[in-house]
């Protein structure tokens, strides 16, 4: 095994001039030495291994670095990790700094210095110098909003720079066999086969050197995706590891024959980030609660951030408008994204509450809806469309409230002293659930074999138990034993059988619907040999057919209950799955669902058709005491209620409300990433300076489920894989708020920041 | 990593020996948390500071280690590790806050290496300091980062040239307790009380006690407090897993119906050095302690001098002081 890792930036931003490497070269160990103008990654460096890496500032070895730590400029590989960071020391490098910003609303302006000029700026609308994107969204007319207001509030939310909270550094062993056959052991979400592949379009036609050469087939890449816990987020592994894998597998080319480890340093995983963002809010309501107008501004990186308050509120007028701009601050891409949207919806419901004195789970209510309709109308809506009559929002309130004791507890603002002499507070949030798609993009496989149903696809361990959900909706759907079916999770050929990667929030709700349609169709097919002849083998030795297991019957007519099928008209006249399913084994056994489309409820172009609304709610509530001599806030209670729409596997459900409560409160109340404003490093990018949470530092969430059945995907379900999280990211203020009567909407709120709201600094 | 030659004496003498020989590129290892894990493996290094080349494991030194109990007090052994000191039952009996101290350090498995000499001892936590791209006065450099960049946890006391805190709990505790400290050097031993064991940066920015390249922290003696002392520990702390103080607080004090006697009030996380406010302490001195505790703790705004990001931290350090005493006092 040969060890491989990249050089990092110790500039924000820098410019390599020149590189010698012969002293690293002639270091004892070292095997090969990749500089960024190799014409085995030259193409890479220009153009992105796939589009959206360019547009995430994420090149294969740039030559130049947009962030502090950012990998880039040579890759040493020896035979050991030891070696390659004396070697990488060794190496000289002329730099030459660049003017960096740090400072998103300093970035946007006119005069800024130009920051990451081969990144592509992805809107027209984008404004020089370093703009990527600006956003508009207006639903309704929110000067007419305004003016209906018996109540105006503007306020400004601010949120810190946080990390993707990843705890291990990625990595990636690749090895050749031969010059065609490529296997991969990667620690990553993605499926990167598209792009180390020839057969990808857009990428087989890219000159390269003779190690860069694409792949002539996908079938000749194994992929072996180790287990994936303690990851949260999005896009970013996507495009970040599609060109760490490539650049793994280049090196491995190099070796000729010889597995090649590269690893990542851990650092990465605090110089990314989306989480920032600067919010101007304006928001009308009327004295009962019921919301006018709704408009808000975001200096902040990707996302739509009204999009969520538009799903779920009856607020007839919502503008949101977005800048982002580049800073050297590390990737600006979706890590832990849905926050927000959140955030803002939060302090939106807590502001017009306090404004209005009014409880936030009333003003909740009052404005719970679908795209400016009322609820009222929803329920026309559920009736008219055959879902069930049910008010989930009100259903998660009222859960959450009994289980926190809400109605005995919450009081007015700064009312109550415990005898510790702390203050005490509580807090409340709420919004729609998601992911509530269903099945775009996820493919399915069922074999039978043996009585036994296997599902075969390929997908990552995220440590979600996403598993369990599949196993039980396709035993389910069969009237199999749970045992009776299982899941094999395949390691080549992923672009036949790829269970919704990368997981989480998509893992149940995307590929369940594939599997439900394709264990509907095994199902007719075992039923199917059931009523017919069985197969005469040709060693035997009688040459008649021998009769069906279920003589003169219609597959109708037959069902199958705990692996057993039986006569409906005569339930005791029944065979097992297994002896069915063995005496026509050598008949086509499997059901491939290679469905890459939408299965029902999208539009072709996967976008939610209009008339598809967002009907089910997660609520949150947490109980503080904040200690106003040190602006220390300990939280003493956690009570988290989603509904799921189906529970498949309830203590998977309740896993991730837990964990996405340590997430959420950890985001509200502790992590920000510091760069030093004179040299623009990350100061406290390592386990012991960045201050993630853990389970010590709040006590056990309460976690309740909610079942409404009001979800797209299969049986009406919902995810619950990053929601939570990102929708407990900003209850702290409305907490703080309670026990105080001072708004803290500088996120995260720790004690120097209550105290400022408090007043004494 | 830099690799390092190891070297494990089983006598204080040769462990000083040792030192002795290898000067400024040798170190005493312990548990390493901070050495190993930490310094060596950060590679925080300068011109002040070299990468130890040698690394002489002490805890194989039978005089190290354990709690002793005699009739003036207890000794610790600085080799004894901080799971063993919380745990024992006559640090919890003689010194309680210095168990509540050591339980406060990081995480149980870094308490069950970690040992009470290598917590004192350890470097300080700045990241400027523990940065590789910042060559700070501490490490030989030239400058204080901290002065004009972030400094949100760094010193409000004591700060001059360096403006690092010093990041022991059991060190803070240890100062409150009035505890002495043995210092083994080729000449011999030495008594130093722990009063006189941290130094600032003005007497040597490189380092920040006592210690020389060729001296070792051997144990560890706590007096007996008076009958009826009161004592109590704090510490905020931004996380409940692994982190250091952004304040913490101990006292330990004599009291006469509810009028303060005498006592010490120490700081940790806001001076270089564990920080003994004589200005409180004085305050308080002969006064209803109830009564006038408010007034005193905001005698530490006299002698506070934070930076731009750190105000903060002496509005938590007064609030932190009142709850710890009125703690105590409960």
């Amino acid at each position: 095994m040969l060890y491989a890792k990249i050089l990092t930036s110790p500039y924000a931003y820098a410019k390599i001039v020149s590189m010698d490497v012969s002293q690293a070269k002639a270091l004892d160990g070292v095997r090969d030495i990749l500089k960024y103008d190799d014409p085995d990654i030259a193409e890479d460096n220009a153009s992105g291994v796939e589009p959206a890496a360019r547009q995430y500032n994420i090149l294969t070895l740039p030559g130049t670095s947009d962030f502090y730590q950012h990998p880039m400029g040579v890759v040493v590989v020896a035979d050991s990790e030891e070696i390659c960071e004396r070697a990488l020391k060794l190496i000289k490098v002329q730099w030459e700094e660049q003017s960096f910003v740090l400072d998103m609303e300093e970035s946007l302006k006119s005069d800024a210095p130009k920051v990451m000029p081969q990144v592509a700026r992805l809107n027209p609308k984008a404004k020089e110098p370093n703009t990527v994107m600006t956003e508009e969204f207006e639903h309704g007319d929110v000067k007419k909003g305004f003016a209906e207001a018996d109540k105006v509030i503007e306020y400004t939310v601010r949120r810190a720079w946080n990390t993707p909270a990843g705890t291990e550094a990625m990595s990636c062993v690749a090895q050749w066999r031969g010059d065609d056959f490529l296997d991969l052991w990667i620690h990553s979400q993605a499926n990167p086969q598209g792009n180390l592949s020839g057969s990808e379009p857009g990428y087989s036609g890219f000159s390269r050197g003779k190690a860069a050469q694409p792949m002539t087939s996908w079938s000749k890449i194994t992929l072996n995706f180790p287990y994936q816990g303690s990851w949260f987020g999005g896009l970013a592994w996507l495009a970040y590891s599609t060109a760490f894998v490539r650049l793994a597998a280049v090196l491995a080319r190099r070796a000729s024959g010889k597995p090649v480890k590269l690893i990542y340093d851990e650092s990465n995983f605090y110089n990314n980030g989306d989480d920032a963002g600067t919010y101007v809010c304006k928001i009308g309501a009327k004295k009962d609660g019921a919301i006018t107008a709704a408009q808000w501004h975001m200096v902040g990186i990707r996302n739509p951030i009204v999009d969520k308050t538009f799903e779920c509120t009856s607020i007839p007028n919502i503008r949101g408008t977005q800048d982002w701009a580049f800073v050297n601050k590390g990737h600006q891409n979706c890590w832990r994204h849905g926050s927000h949207a959140c955030v803002p919806h939060d302090v939106m419901i807590n502001r017009v509450a306090a404004e209005l004195e009014l409880d936030p789970t009333v003003v909740a209510l009052k404005n719970d809806g679908c795209r400016g309709h009322d609820w009222e109308w929803v329920t026309r809506y559920q009736k008219e469309n055959g879902f069930p009559e049910r008010w989930s929002l009100k259903e998660v309130i009222d859960a959450g409230k009994k289980a926190i004791g809400w109605d005995q507890k919450w009081h007015a603002p700064g009312a109550k002293k415990l005898p510790n002499g702390k203050m005490h507070g509580m807090g409340f949030m709420s919004i729609n659930e998601w992911d509530w798609t269903a099945g775009r993009g996820s493919l399915g496989c069922l074999v039978l074999r043996d009585g036994v149903a296997t599902i075969i696809g390929s997908r990552c361990d995220m440590g979600a138990d996403a598993e369990s959900a599949y196993r039980q909706a396709v035993a389910s759907e069969l009237g199999m034993k749970p045992e009776h079916v299982i899941l094999q999770i395949k390691t080549s050929d992923v672009s036949t059988y790829d269970l919704a990667p990368p997981g989480g929030s998509w893992g149940t709700t995307r590929t369940v619907p594939q599997l439900v349609m394709a264990a509907r169709e095994l199902k007719q097919k075992i039923l199917g040999y059931a009523v017919q002849p069985r197969p005469v083998f040709w060693f035997a030795g009688a040459m008649q057919p021998q009769p069906p297991f279920f003589p003169g019957k219609k597959p109708e007519e037959l069902d199958i209950k705990d692996s057993e099928i039986f006569e409906k008209a005569n339930p005791s006249n029944k065979k097992s799955v297994r002896e069915v399913a063995a005496a026509f084994w050598g008949s086509d056994p499997a059901i491939s669902h290679p469905v890459s489309g939408i299965i029902s409820g999208l539009t072709s172009d996967g976008k939610p058709d209009p008339t598809l609304y967002v009907m089910g709610r997660q609520a949150h509530f947490i109980e503080v005491e904040v200690d106003t001599e040190t602006g220390v806030v300990d939280v003493t209670n956690v009570v988290c209620v989603n509904d799921v729409g189906n529970i498949f596997n309830p203590e998977g459900c309740e896993g991730q409300q837990y964990g996405g409560a340590v997430m959420g409160l950890s985001r509200s109340f502790k992590e920000e990433k510091v760069y030093c404003p004179q040299t623009g490093v990350a100061l406290n990018a390592d386990n012991i300076g960045y201050p993630l949470a853990t389970m010590n530092d709040f006590p056990k969430a309460q976690t309740l489920l909610n079942e409404s059945h009001l979800g797209y995907s299969a049986y009406g379900a919902y995810g619950v894989g990053e929601n939570v999280g990102a929708s407990m990211a900003g209850l702290s203020a409305a907490a703080i708020y309670n026990a105080t009567g001072k708004w803290c909407l500088d996120y995260p709120t720790t004690p120097d920041k209550v105290l400022k709201a408090l007043g004494k600094i | 990593m830099k690799g390092f030659e190891l070297y494990e004496p089983t006598t204080v003498a040769q462990a000083v020996t040792q030192l002795n020989k290898f000067g400024a590129r040798g170190k005493a290892l312990a548990g390493g948390s901070d050495l190993v894990s930490g310094i060596m493996k950060d590679r925080v290094a300068g011109k002040g500071m070299p990468e130890p080349d040698y690394l002489v494991d002490v805890t194989a030194i039978p005089e190290m280690k354990g709690v002793k109990t005699g009739p003036s007090g207890i000794t610790i052994g600085a080799a004894t590790t901080l799971t063993d000191v919380a745990a024992s039952a006559d640090v919890r009996k003689t010194a309680p806050i210095l168990g509540d101290a050591a339980l406060s350090v990081a995480s149980l498995q870094i308490r069950n290496l970690a040992t009470i000499g290598g917590n004192i001892n350890q470097r300080p936590r700045c990241w400027f300091f523990r940065g590789e791209n910042f060559a700070c006065y501490k490490k030989g450099g030239d400058f204080c980062y901290a002065v004009s960049g972030d400094n949100t946890y760094h010193a409000i006391i004591g700060g001059e040239l360096c403006y690092c805190v010093h990041p022991s709990d059991t060190a803070t505790a240890l100062v409150a307790l009035n505890a002495g400290a043995r210092v083994a050097s080729p000449a011999g031993t030495r008594t130093v009380s722990f009063d006189k064991y941290f130094t600032g940066p003005r007497e040597d920015v490189l380092r920040e006690n006592v210690l020389k390249h060729n001296e070792l922290l051997v144990d560890i003696t706590i007096p007996r407090p008076a009958a009826g002392t009161k004592m109590a520990w704090s510490k905020v702390k931004e996380r409940q897993v692994f982190d250091f103080a952004v304040v913490s607080v101990a006292v330990a004090f004599t009291v006469e119906g509810g009028v303060w006697r005498t006592g010490r009030i120490v700081l940790g996380g806001a001076a270089p050095t564990p920080y003994r406010a004589h200005t409180v302490e004085e305050a308080l001195a002969g006064k209803d302690i109830q009564a006038n505790i408010r007034t005193a703790t905001a005698a530490l705004k006299r002698t506070a001098r934070p930076l731009n990001l750190n105000a903060y931290k002496v509005d938590l350090a007064q609030g932190l002081i009142e709850r710890t005493i009125l703690q105590a006092l409960a």
